[in-house]
């Protein structure tokens, strides 16, 4: 095929179908990915002829590839911390598997703590505006969160096909406007392929795998004893509604009957309830998931058409007899593609023996999920090989998030450099979140200072650390250090009358409460004060506060009701979080209010006002979401 | 029935192996027994509102209360998870859990269908004791997702890990039944028995109470006699010269009982307290005065002013002046105890400095005031 028509072709395809790869060749680009030079466009208004002009160079510092949960924090962080960013998602909507369009629960690495940081403040603000959890305003709301943010650009229907590359770095990527019919050249000094499935990163020539590591890779005892192409498979969900009365149902012509009889043989393959979807209807694949990505969707439509064909129509069901489909997903979620290689390679025993890594920027905690290779279609083994193993929270450390090979690219979610079985655990949304917060602040890092990631891991992997800590990102067994943080430095520390921690315990670089001690303060009833003191004058122009949202609740959106009251989850802004509170300095003995927090929402709050010289700051927690104490685990203060 | 006696009794049966004293026990000859009616929500429970419950009270020799059984199930709901069995919980008389009986041929059982060995019979009583236990804050959720019959979320499967409790803390493959008997040995049944006591004891019966070895004892006979609105010069000298001895929770008590008394006799307590060695006790004094409901009259704050100069901190040292402040309180008296501190280290000296800024000052006054400027100009 002569270069024209193919893409040509490639075009119509992306037009007609939206979702349909347009793939690129890189390599000789001045033509654009579409040649316009057939284009018959008479302009009635100006009477003549014209030529379209579909295309646009961007210039940015970071940009973004894929908008779900990994790089909605990867995008919103290297914004906040001061880069000039682009986002760019290939849907309408952000969110990825947990958009509207699959509706994966946005769950936490462990059922014990969750993370905070972003994706926490993300899922307050649902809670804000989206009382009713409906799926389709979550999508809105991941919207407003990451369109509000100044210096990052959001590009929805915008799908990156491939990387011109200037040596070993990439220079541009170039990206398909579906909507537009717009080819964009987006020019950036720091790329993050948060894609899942790493298109751009592979034309970049990043290295990656695919398939399942043997168990003598790397000594992971619950990997196949000989290297496979297996990969985890894909899944659609549904959500259901009671009619009221009973409804039937039929079944579509595709629709592959379901044998129950040999699926229940397995006690994880069960009708457990009619509202959500089943985990186990899910399809993978032993060589190239991506290529067989359509065949594979069709597939689970049959297979859960089959299924529920099965729940309406064989008698077994009775509960379902009132139970309607009101949402079957379009879009498979996908669980696994190209897995990339950066300078360390997590694998199950790291996970496992929660090894300490120097470069910990992320953290994870699920058990090793590993779902059945074949998925429905191999009914004789069981749905999940579920290994428990993980203890603790594990680091994730920063040498797992970039590229070996590809200087300035890094990675975030569901493509990092984990081997199959660790992906097993670090999959998980919440986890997946935490990484892309790294990446995005180290990523802002690396462009102010003009280093590479690789660059920044060897020499500066503290400050990328004290950076997340002061976010509010987590780090298992890493306590802050800031050294330029003026609260550690203070003389006294006293809080009004106290119920339970210390004042102190503020400053100790802990942020949440561990089993073996607390780190936070809590005074008795509102109205509270806390006062830092400091022989010599300082100079202040931040105060950071860091509240309670108690990381042991869960928060995040079910299909299934029935969940929150089961998790105890409280469907509002935390009530233990500060709603409103001053700042105040005292200078020449007088008290003088310089900030003030009003209706916070975030466990993280930052004031900043102009610079002030004092020898005292007071700050009074005027107010809750409604619990009746004042409560906080960080004050910090910087000049 | 807060007698000696009866809590060496207790003591005992806290010292013999739970697991005899309680399968072999002899059955409680209830001759001497009342039933309550009591509401309580059970977090196991899906639905959203309170039930009724039958809670025994068991009468000593002296007529009073002693002891409070309840009959409940060892596992809420859940389908055929667990083996369900009935399980008697005992409290003491101000609603602490004490100890758990199963009918003679009832065991308890695992999820696997295993029994529980005596250990972990053990284990359970040990669990329920702890008020504090890690099942506080487990929800019902991750028990029954820790429970290997699962099939609900895509993924959820991995719930099976999460319940990442210390083989110390549960008892393994039994987590629900520790779940739901926690849950009825600390819930609000407590207050219910603690309401039942605290009704059929006189104040003098709460007074000697107060004199109990055991805190538990003396917060409630506290919290009871708050209730009662009783407030004695007797138990008043009593109160004072204890909190000179106890600990932070003892004196955050003892002053949420005074506040809600006479006023005269709080503040006195207050001037009291303030005179103490004991620094955690002022700090608390101090801390309680200032968001007292009702103005200090200025005598008063004359008095406090007094022990400025003795003050081992500068927390104290600022919380008193902050008092001062608010109360928008001015005297001769209270500015001499301010300007002694100038001499003080600079924390508490610079604090006393800003209270005397808008005070009028004697020449002599002024004159130190003015040589503490200009030393320590930098630090202001
Ligand atoms: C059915 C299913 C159930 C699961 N269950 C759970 C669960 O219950 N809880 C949980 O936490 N995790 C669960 N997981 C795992 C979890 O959903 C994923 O690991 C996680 O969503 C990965 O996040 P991500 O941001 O890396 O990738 P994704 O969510 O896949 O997001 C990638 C985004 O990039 C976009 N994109 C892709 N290619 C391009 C391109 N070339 N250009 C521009 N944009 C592009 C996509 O549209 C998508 O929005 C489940 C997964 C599946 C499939």
């Amino acid at each position: 095929m002569k270069r024209r028509d193919f893409f040509r072709k490639a075009t119509v395809g992306a037009v007609g179908a939206s979702l349909v790869p347009v793939v690129g060749n890189a390599a000789n680009h001045n033509q654009g990915v579409v040649d316009r030079e057939n284009d018959r466009w008479y302009q009635v208004a100006k009477g003549k002829m014209g030529t379209p002009d579909r295309q646009e160079t961007i210039d940015c510092d970071v940009l973004v590839l894929g908008g779900g949960m990994a790089g909605i924090s990867a995008a919103v962080s290297a914004a906040r911390n001061g880069a000039n960013t682009v986002l760019v998602q290939d849907r309408p909507v952000l969110g990825g598997n947990a958009s509207s369009e699959m509706r994966v629960t946005v769950n936490q690495g462990s059922h014990k703590e969750r993370e905070s940081g972003i994706v926490e403040e993300i899922l307050i603000e649902n809670w804000v505006y989206n009382p009713q959890d409906s799926y389709n305003v979550w999508d809105h709301v991941l919207y407003g969160y990451v369109t509000r943010e100044k210096n990052l650009r959001l590009m929805l229907n915008t799908q990156a096909i491939s990387a011109e590359m200037d040596g070993d770095k990439i220079k541009t990527a170039i990206c398909w406007g579906i909507t537009n019919e717009t080819e964009y050249k987006i020019n950036a000094k720091q790329f993050i392929d948060c894609s899942g499935d790493g298109l751009l990163a592979a034309t970049a020539g990043a290295e990656y795998r695919t398939g399942r590591e043997s168990r003598n890779e790397f000594g992971e005892d619950h990997a196949p004893e000989q290297a496979d192409g297996w990969t985890m498979g894909d899944c659609i969900m549904m959500v259901t509604k009671d009619m009221g009365k009973p409804v039937p149902f039929k079944a579509p012509h595709y629709a592959i009957p379901f044998d129950y009889e040999a699926a229940f043989k397995d006690k994880h393959r069960r009708i457990k309830q009619v509202k959500e979807g089943y985990w186990w209807v899910e399809v993978g694949d032993d060589f190239d998931i991506i290529a067989n990505r359509e065949n594979i969707r069709h597939k689970l439509m049959a297979y859960f058409y089959g299924v529920w064909d099965y729940i309406k129509n064989s008698g077994d069901h009775p509960e379902a007899d009132n139970i309607a489909l009101d949402w079957v997903g379009s879009i498979p979620g996908r669980r696994e593609s190209r897995r990339f290689m950066g300078d360390i390679l997590l694998n199950q025993v790291d996970l496992a023996n929660n090894k300490t890594f120097d470069d910990a920027v992320a953290f994870g905690g699920w058990s090793f999920d590993e779902h059945n290779p074949g998925g429905i279609e191999d009914l004789s083994q069981p749905a999940s090989y579920f290994h428990k193993g993980v203890k603790e929270l594990y680091q994730i450390p920063y040498g797992a998030l970039y590229s070996k090979n590809i200087q300035n690219l890094s990675f975030s979610g569901r493509n990092i450099s984990v081997t199959h079985m660790a992906l097993s655990s670090t999959r998980i949304i919440g986890t997946c979140s935490t990484m892309g917060q790294a990446t995005g602040t180290a990523a802002a890092m690396c462009v102010k200072k003009g280093i590479n990631p690789c660059e920044l891991r060897k020499k500066h992997i503290k400050e990328l650390q004290e950076q997340l800590l002061r976010d509010d990102a987590f780090i298992p067994r890493r306590p802050a250090l800031d050294k330029s943080d003026l609260a550690k430095k203070a003389d006294a520390i006293m809080g009004s009358s106290t119920i339970s921690g210390d004042a102190k315990n503020l400053v100790d670089g802990m942020s949440r409460d561990r089993a073996d001690k607390i780190h936070h303060w809590e005074a008795d009833g509102l109205n509270a004060e806390l006062q830092l003191e400091w022989k010599k004058p300082v100079s202040i122009s931040k105060v950071e506060l860091k509240g309670e949202t108690v990381v042991s609740r869960k928060m995040m959106m079910h299909k299934n009701p029935e969940k929150y009251t089961k998790q105890g989850q409280i469907n509002a802004v935390p009530p233990e979080l500060i709603k409103t509170a001053t700042v105040e300095a005292r200078i020449k003995g007088k008290w003088v209010e310089v900030a003030k927090i009003e209706d916070n929402i975030t466990r993280l709050m930052k004031t900043s006002f102009e610079q002030v010289k004092t020898t005292a700051v007071r700050i009074k927690l005027n107010e809750t979401w409604g619990y009746k104490n004042a409560k906080l685990y960080e004050v910090r203060c910087y000049s | 029935m807060f007698g000696k006696q009866l809590y060496i009794v207790w003591s005992i049966g806290l010292l013999i192996p739970i697991f005899l004293g309680m399968r072999a026990g002899t059955p409680l000859t209830p001759t001497n027994s009342v039933i309550h009616e009591v509401e309580y929500r059970h977090p196991g429970n899906k639905d959203d509102f309170y039930t009724s419950y039958t809670l025994h009270e068991l009468k000593g020799d002296d007529g009073m209360p002693e002891q409070f059984y309840i009959d409940v199930q060892s596992v809420i709901c859940l389908e055929d998870v667990c083996q369900v069995v009935p399980v008697r919980l005992y409290w003491n008389n101000i609603g602490e859990y004490k100890k758990y009986e199963l009918a003679e041929d009832i065991s308890l059982e695992k999820g696997d269908g295993e029994f529980f060995e005596e250990k972990d019979y053990l284990l359970l009583d040990k669990i329920l004791a702890d008020n504090n236990s890690p099942f506080k804050t487990v929800g019902i959720d991750e028990i029954i997702s820790s429970i290997p019959v699962h099939g609900e979320e895509v993924d959820g499967y991995s719930g099976a890990t999460t319940l990442n409790l210390h083989s110390s803390e549960s008892v393994e493959g039994a987590a629900l039944t520790c779940f739901t008997l926690w849950h009825w040995a600390n819930g609000s049944i407590q207050d219910s028995i603690r309401r039942i006591t605290g009704d059929a004891c006189n104040t003098q019966q709460l007074q000697e109470l107060f004199q109990h070895q055991e805190l538990a004892f003396r917060l409630f006979a506290l919290e009871q006699m708050g209730a009662k609105d009783y407030y004695s010069v007797e138990f008043y000298h009593q109160l004072l010269s204890h909190t000179t001895i106890a600990n932070s929770k003892e004196i955050k008590a003892s002053l949420n009982y005074l506040e809600q008394g006479p006023t005269e006799m709080y503040f006195k307590s207050i001037l009291e307290m303030v005179a103490q060695e004991n620094k955690e006790l002022r700090i608390c004094a101090l801390s309680s005065l200032s968001k007292y409901k009702t103005e200090v009259p200025l005598s008063t704050l004359i008095n406090l002013s007094e022990y400025l100069s003795n003050f081992s901190s500068y927390r104290e040292v600022n919380l008193l002046l902050s008092i001062i402040e608010e109360q928008k309180a001015s005297s001769v008296q209270i500015t001499e105890e301010a300007i002694k501190l100038l001499t003080k280290d600079i924390l508490v000296a610079r604090r006393a400095y800003w209270f005397l800024e808008d005070k009028s000052l004697t020449p002599s006054q002024y004159k130190v005031y003015k040589r503490f400027y200009k030393k320590n100009k930098e630090y202001l």
